[in-house]
């Protein structure tokens, strides 16, 4: 699993450094190529409190969570580029950088085992 | 007083009245989309837009500012006076950031599609030290006096090649969707100043080594020519004038014209001269402005006594080959304005739109012509052909047209056609408009019968055009033989005089760019000190400003900076960048003027050998 995730990090590292650097303006495009990814990600971390985080921060984060993914649908659904880069670059990357940098290390046990 | 009202006195400061202007159009316009205020999750305000049922926020709502920042991290250092060109101020951190850390005094335009965005603009943030810290132009859609066309004299003042280099350009996020057709019309605009500066750049480059040798060659002419401005005296203004052009169509109507003969003014371009003498033709006039052009292309007995339009700067083999009336305009050479001023009456130029085609054009403006039929004006790869046939070659070859851009066409639905022919296209395209608001009842007749579609012309084959508006007899040669000579014999000999004494002048000039060397060569060795004396380097500054303003009043100079375009470039370009400290500032001055001037010596020298070469045998 953690595989896929390192995956879905780089591909939103490079949707958003198209976007800051380069100023392309087609992370709409781009990213209706790995929705699939990012609901399958935000299931995976509502499923259950996988790294013991505590539960209140952990209740605020699945919150936070679902709040992204629903301006990730509206930016979709409204072709908003600057709200998709808002919540793919702000929000969720920020979660799987958390997850693929920073609990690798903490991640004794792959849950796809 | 509200953020509102102080930025409106900010702007009224720097721009008399656009306080004013911006109320009445607030009071007067009704909005055309709902902006959404919204709070980002760090307070500040964001806007959101809706139109067309979609919305689309200008910021985002969890970081504010990071876009911009990076977007100026990619900029890097910009030099002085870099011109950065920015689409949209609804999201105000853009402007924000590139305003605060460039710290070279920079001029930024930023256009504004949407007045309703922009008064939220003026109330979101302050603009006070940012219009004292840059030159910030404003232009927003609905403004008095901000439309396109003076949208396109801005950025022609400020997009010049020296600069484009420098320059910068950002669409901010979302205005490309929300405001499609304005944000392609703004790039288009950009590109297509940017493009003709480079054209006109490079065209420069190709002739300015031999257009030394041509002004000098064809000067001589100047004393018994004509002028340009004589036509409207004796060319009436209720005939059409017929502009033929060498595009491939003018195979299809070529034999046309025989009827136009006697009741038109019918003026050829040089290379259509060939096919029209072939065809049993003879135009009133032909033009060739080309500094290169081959005289195989109008080298046919019956050509030399055709009058012809030109300029000096033409191909001096063609101007000796023929024989009869010369009609020269001025092309702003200072050295031939001495001349034209001795005709008593006022210089007069003619816009040139970069072709030949076009300077006829312009011609049939200046002389008062209200109707102007275009024959052979293609402005395309018709046939997939550049040429009509039997001007470059007896039958022109068809070329592999199929990665060159396609426009709107007359009779074809696109057409191939190539970036300068684009550039002349622009040019009719606002040119034509530009008459048609000036001139009451101005028409021009696309009888091209091919080629691409020129806005504002209405389209008709020859036929038809000659039928419906050469209805009246005239004997143009009749009309040109009442002029005399644009100098009287006492103008004449001055002119000659002068013409001689032009390598002294070329001498002086030598002489003056020496003193203006020995200046460099002192504030290299100032600057080499490891303490400079201010006062010193000051002054020498000073006295190196006053030489060289000196230097470039001589009309001789003029010929040799054009000759040195490409020096002037580099040293346009370099002129906009600083050093950071005055010693290196100093150091770079006097390399460069070191180098210049020692240009300017060698050029004048070259020049006056090469004047007195061809002055001395003037009759």
């Amino acid at each position: 699993m953690m595989k896929d995730w390192q995956d879905l990090y780089k591909s939103l590292g490079g949707i958003s450094i198209d976007y800051l650097i380069y100023q392309k303006r087609d992370n709409i495009e781009q990213s209706k190529k790995i929705i699939p990814q990012i609901q399958k990600f935000v299931l995976w971390f509502l499923e259950e409190n996988r790294y013991g985080i505590e539960a209140e921060l952990y209740q605020g984060l699945s919150q936070n969570l679902v709040n992204i993914l629903a301006d990730i649908l509206e930016a979709l659904e409204q072709e908003d580029m600057v709200l998709m880069h808002d919540a793919l670059t702000y929000g969720l990357l920020e979660y799987l950088e958390l997850i693929v940098v920073n609990l690798k290390q903490e991640e004794l046990v792959d849950d796809d085992v | 007083m509200t953020t509102y009202e102080k930025n409106l006195k900010i702007l009224a400061k720097y721009y008399p009245g656009m306080d004013t202007i911006i109320t009445e159009a607030k009071d007067h316009m009704e909005p055309d989309l709902e902006i959404v205020e919204e709070s980002a999750y760090d307070g500040t305000t964001v806007l959101k837009i809706k139109k067309d049922h979609k919305s689309y926020y200008l910021n985002g709502k969890r970081n504010t500012k990071d876009p911009a920042k990076m977007w100026v991290d990619t900029l890097r250092e910009l030099q002085r006076n870099a011109p950065v060109l920015m689409m949209g101020v609804g999201n105000p951190s853009y402007l924000q950031e590139l305003v605060e850390r460039t710290e070279k005094r920079i001029t930024i335009i930023v256009y504004e599609p949407s007045l309703w965005i922009f008064l939220k603009f003026l109330e979101m943030v302050n603009i006070e030290r940012w219009m004292e810290k840059h030159l910030i132009i404003f232009w927003v859609d609905g403004l008095e006096g901000m439309d396109e066309k003076q949208m396109r004299i801005m950025l022609g003042r400020i997009l010049k090649y020296e600069m484009l280099n420098l320059s910068r350009r950002i669409i901010l996020p979302n205005y490309e969707v929300i405001f499609a057709e304005k944000a392609l019309n703004f790039a288009r605009i950009c590109r297509e100043i940017a493009m003709r500066e480079v054209v006109q750049f490079n065209t420069q480059q190709v002739f300015s080594n031999v257009m030394a040798k041509n002004l000098f060659a064809n000067a001589r002419y100047l004393c018994n020519g004509y002028k340009t401005t004589q036509l409207p005296g004796v060319i009436p203004k209720d005939i059409p004038g017929i502009l033929v052009a060498a595009g491939p169509s003018l195979n299809k109507n070529i034999l046309e014209l025989k009827r136009a003969k006697g009741k038109a003014f019918i003026v050829a371009v040089d290379t259509a001269i060939k096919p029209l003498l072939k065809a049993g033709i003879i135009p009133d006039m032909f033009v060739i402005i080309d500094a290169m052009k081959p005289l195989e292309l109008v080298e046919l007995k019956e050509a030399k006594n055709i009058p012809l339009m030109t300029t000096l700067n033409a191909s001096p083999e063609v101007l000796e080959y023929h024989e009869g009336m010369k009609f020269f305009y001025n092309e702003g050479y200072q050295f031939a304005e001495r001349i034209f001023l001795k005709t008593g009456q006022p210089v007069q130029d003619i816009p040139s739109g970069g072709s030949v085609a076009t300077n006829v054009f312009s011609l049939f403006c200046r002389i008062g012509i209200k109707t102007i039929i275009l024959v052979g004006q293609d402005l395309a790869y018709t046939g997939n052909k550049s040429h009509a046939d039997g001007t470059f070659q007896k039958v022109m070859e068809e070329e592999d047209t199929s990665n060159f851009m396609m426009v709107e066409g007359n009779y074809e639905e696109k057409v191939p056609t190539r970036t300068d022919f684009k550039v002349f296209l622009d040019w009719y395209n606002q040119s034509i408009e530009i008459c048609q608001k000036q001139v009451a009842d101005f028409r021009v007749i696309n009888a091209t019968e091919g080629g691409a579609k020129i806005q504002h012309t209405e389209i008709m084959t020859l036929s038809e055009a000659i039928d419906q508006e050469c209805t009246k007899e005239i004997d143009i040669q009749e009309c040109l033989g009442k002029l005399e000579p644009m100098l009287k014999e006492e103008a004449r000999e001055w002119a000659r005089k002068y013409l001689h004494g032009l390598p002294q002048e070329f001498e002086k000039l030598k002489v003056d760019s020496g003193k203006l060397k020995k200046s460099y060569e002192k504030l290299d060795k100032i600057c080499n000190r490891k303490n400079i004396d201010q006062k010193e380097y000051l002054n020498l500054l000073k006295k190196i400003k006053k030489i060289s303003t000196a230097m470039e009043k001589a009309s001789t100079y003029q010929l040799v900076a054009i000759t040195l375009s490409n020096a002037q470039y580099i040293m346009g370009n370099e002129e906009f960048m600083s050093e950071d400290t005055m010693q290196k500032e100093g150091k770079e001055i006097a390399r460069k003027g070191i180098l210049y001037t020692k240009n300017v010596i060698e050029m004048a020298e070259l020049f006056r050998e090469m004047a007195e070469d061809i002055f001395a045998d003037l009759a």
